[in-house]
């Protein structure tokens, strides 16, 4: 009691030293449980705008294949071997949530110049994509692909780089040139626009083979967050993309040959089928009609029913349950595959997501290195402040030795006085830094690209307060002032009776 | 009984290359109860002598034994407890805490102790008596600012007395007073050296103050010139 007694009654008599102090506590405080607000609210964000809106908890991908990135990248991806397989044995995990093939890879627009563009493209089933990642995708413009429809989806920001590149407009197929959707640039032009409405896709197996697919235009659209990160990506439907990229349709695989059909092109010499003879003999001819239109009304079109499933897919998009932790199911879906002996390997969003994600990790890694920097400079001039203080008390403070304080008493005298200010001033930073927080939520203040963007994790600036960071805060609070006191205590306690003295 | 023995005592201070020896083999003994005065010159080493009795200080040479401990061989914690327990100080400067009240300042020593601290309701009993022997009854929940410099030095004598310490140790006691309260003050401690029996020490370079000290040490030059009763001991100005 009589330490803490001393101490408040101190703090009041060098009152202005304790307000440097408290304020420096105070703006400590405030801006270290904003940084945590802002830090939390990205990872948060991030979260929610990357894994729930596009790559899932987990991705995954071929065991041949050698990357880790395999979302983004320009370079081509190994086929996942054995989907079917993949599947079953996603199937039967109870921490899965849900699951979602996906293929993707870089094509070449090709136009009538000599430039072709070039488009990032996700093949999908976009009915599948819509259950797994609701509301992601916002139509501008045209439709969204329905189930079984061919086609592509270009965001606007895709739409307005390929016109900068490649002086065309994409519009949907059907639609016109919605004047208040141009660009600057395409405003001006806007009476001799160039419009396209359909595109021709070219992709490189990886066999090395090129394959040109008209794909018609179904929509345009943009994403629900982060749309300048995803600025890119565009939408396709599966069987297109595989056309375009040599891989496995679903039609393909729906083709079954027949025995006979098999032998003839297991043959390794193709020539014999056909021997020394003749191949067209003379023959009688006769004359007949046939009326073309009744032969069409027998012949009636049938789809096959496919499974899109049985076509080739690059890599499989797993959510997992809520609460399941990020690595632990890392590890038991990893576990299932390699006990299945399935030939895929798991990676996790960030891992997928390579640069988009490391880009992210770096601006809160920044953000979170000036926060322990406020920490550092608030812990430092606190400490001086507080060595000045004991030098100049060294009278005071060398008399209650003489009379017989002990230095664990000079000590608590000294934790007292800075307990009570950071207790104080950096509550009260805590307390105005959670309401910062919420006024900022509130704002919805729009990030400016891509950087701000992945640094707030979303379009708006969302800093989140919750408990943890209250904690967070607190915690700092305690270690700022725990680090500020010892090397002023160790200057007080070192303080002597005859110093004092001497001094006088 | 002697409550203080000091067998050739010396103290050196280094001083950038050079040395100061304060004290350069002192004798010295202090009977319990005695009312004793350390006169000498400024520089002569009255206070070193009452910094190493009051185990302020250490000696560089010799041995110091106060109330039977011989206080070369004690720790800080030691030397502190010994302070607290067995020492009353009384500066120059009054040293009072200035955010304490009269009452908070003269109680602040019981307060600091661990073993045999008294009860709340002795302190309370103990610190208004001692108020009203140093006649500040008054003034008691007043802060030092408010109290003239002889009511603090009064605060001072009843701070170093609350804990019925075995010495009272005084460094120029009146040296920042005026004559009548200086009178007032060393007239308060001798009365209470009478009454509580405590030592007392003090040192001096006052002619004036000598009149009430029963016994005298004159030291100069870090040495004992003449050590005997006050009547017998020649003062020099």
């Amino acid at each position: 009691m009589l330490t803490w007694k001393i101490a408040w009654r101190n703090i009041w008599r060098h009152r202005g030293k304790s307000i440097v102090i408290g304020v420096i506590l105070f703006l400590g405080a405030l801006l270290m449980t904003v940084g945590n607000g802002l830090i939390e609210g990205a990872k948060q964000g991030l979260e929610k705008n990357m894994i729930d809106s596009f790559t899932g908890h987990l991705i995954v991908a071929s065991e041949n294949e050698d990357r880790d990135d395999v979302l983004f990248t320009d370079k081509t991806i190994e086929v996942l071997p054995d989907y079917q397989e993949v599947k079953s044995i996603l199937q039967k995990q109870d921490f899965i949530d849900g699951f979602l093939p996906v293929t993707r890879g870089n094509a070449l627009i090709l136009t009538e110049t000599d430039e072709p563009g070039y488009m990032f493209v996700i093949g999908v089933n976009f009915e599948e994509f819509q259950k797994i990642f609701p509301e992601t995708i916002i139509s501008l413009e045209g439709s969204l692909l329905q189930p079984g429809e061919r086609g592509l989806l270009v965001p606007q920001s895709t739409r307005e780089l390929t016109y900068d590149a490649s002086g065309f407009w994409i519009i949907p197929e059907g639609g016109g040139v919605a004047e208040e959707n141009l660009s600057e640039d395409a405003l001006e032009q806007k009476d001799r626009l160039e419009i396209k409405d359909q595109l021709v896709l070219m992709g490189f197996s990886g066999d090395g083979l090129e394959t040109d697919v008209l794909v018609p235009v179904k929509g345009i659209v943009k994403f629900k967050s982060l749309n300048k990160v995803w600025a890119g990506v565009s939408f396709i439907d599966l069987e297109s993309y595989r056309e375009c990229f040599g891989y496995v349709t679903a039609a393909d695989s729906a083709v079954a040959l027949t025995e006979e059909e098999e032998t003839v092109l297991a043959m390794d010499d193709l020539e014999n089928l056909f021997g020394e003879t003749e191949l067209v003999e003379e023959n009688q001819t006769t004359e007949e009609a046939y009326d073309l239109e009744a032969i069409q009304e027998q012949t009636t079109r049938t789809t096959d029913q496919i499974d899109l499933d049985s076509g080739s897919y690059n890599l499989v998009l797993v959510k997992l349950l809520p609460g399941t932790s990020l690595q632990k199911g890392k590890e038991r879906l990893q576990q299932a595959l390699m006990e299945a002996d399935a030939p895929a390997k798991v990676l996790d969003w960030k891992q997928a997501s390579g640069e988009v994600a490391q880009l992210a990790s770096i601006t809160q890694g920044a953000l979170f290195v000036f926060v322990l920097f406020i920490f550092f400079v608030a812990a430092i001039i606190i400490m001086n402040t507080l060595s000045m203080a004991a030098i100049e008390r060294a009278s005071e403070l060398g008399m209650m030795r003489a009379i017989g304080a002990r230095k664990g008493f000079v000590s608590r005298m000294f934790f007292a006085e800075t307990a009570v200010l950071s207790a104080f001033f950096g509550g009260l930073g805590i307390a105005v830094g959670l309401l910062v927080i919420w006024v900022v939520a509130a704002m919805k203040i729009p990030t400016t690209g891509e950087i701000v963007g992945l640094l707030v994790g979303g379009d708006t600036v969302n800093p989140v307060a919750n408990i943890g960071g209250v904690i967070s805060g607190i915690v700092q609070l305690v270690i700022v002032t725990v680090l500020a006191m010892i090397y002023p205590i160790r200057v007080a306690t070192k303080i002597t009776p005859l110093e004092a003295i001497s001094r006088d | 009984m002697k409550i203080i023995d000091m067998q050739g005592v010396k103290k050196d201070y280094p001083l950038g290359n050079t040395t100061v020896h304060a004290l350069k083999g002192v004798d010295f003994s202090v009977n319990e109860g005695d009312f004793l005065s350390i006169v000498g010159p400024s520089g002569s080493g009255k206070t070193t002598m009452l910094n190493i009795i009051g185990c302020i200080d250490h000696a560089t040479e010799g041995s110091v034994v106060v109330q039977g401990n011989d206080i070369s061989d004690l720790n800080d914690k030691q030397l502190t407890d010994l302070r607290l327990h067995r020492i009353g100080f009384i500066f120059q400067t009054f040293n009072l805490i200035p955010v304490l009240t009269v009452r908070e300042n003269i109680e602040f020593p019981l307060l600091l102790m661990k073993k045999d601290k008294p009860s709340k309701e002795d302190i309370r009993t103990r610190v208004e008596r001692l108020t009203e022997e140093v006649g500040l009854t008054e003034q008691i929940d007043h802060r030092p600012y408010e109290l003239s410099g002889g009511q603090r030095q009064r605060v001072a004598i009843a701070r170093a007395l609350v804990t019925n310490p075995d010495i009272v140790l005084a460094d120029e006691p009146t040296a920042n007073l005026d004559s009548e309260t200086s009178e007032q003050i060393l007239g308060l401690m001798r009365e209470l050296n009478e009454i509580e029996k405590t030592t007392f020490i003090f040192s001096t370079h006052d002619p004036e103050v000598l009149k009430y000290a029963k016994n005298v040490v004159k030291i100069r030059d870090g040495k004992i010139v003449e050590n005997g009763r006050a009547k017998d001991v020649r003062i020099d100005d």
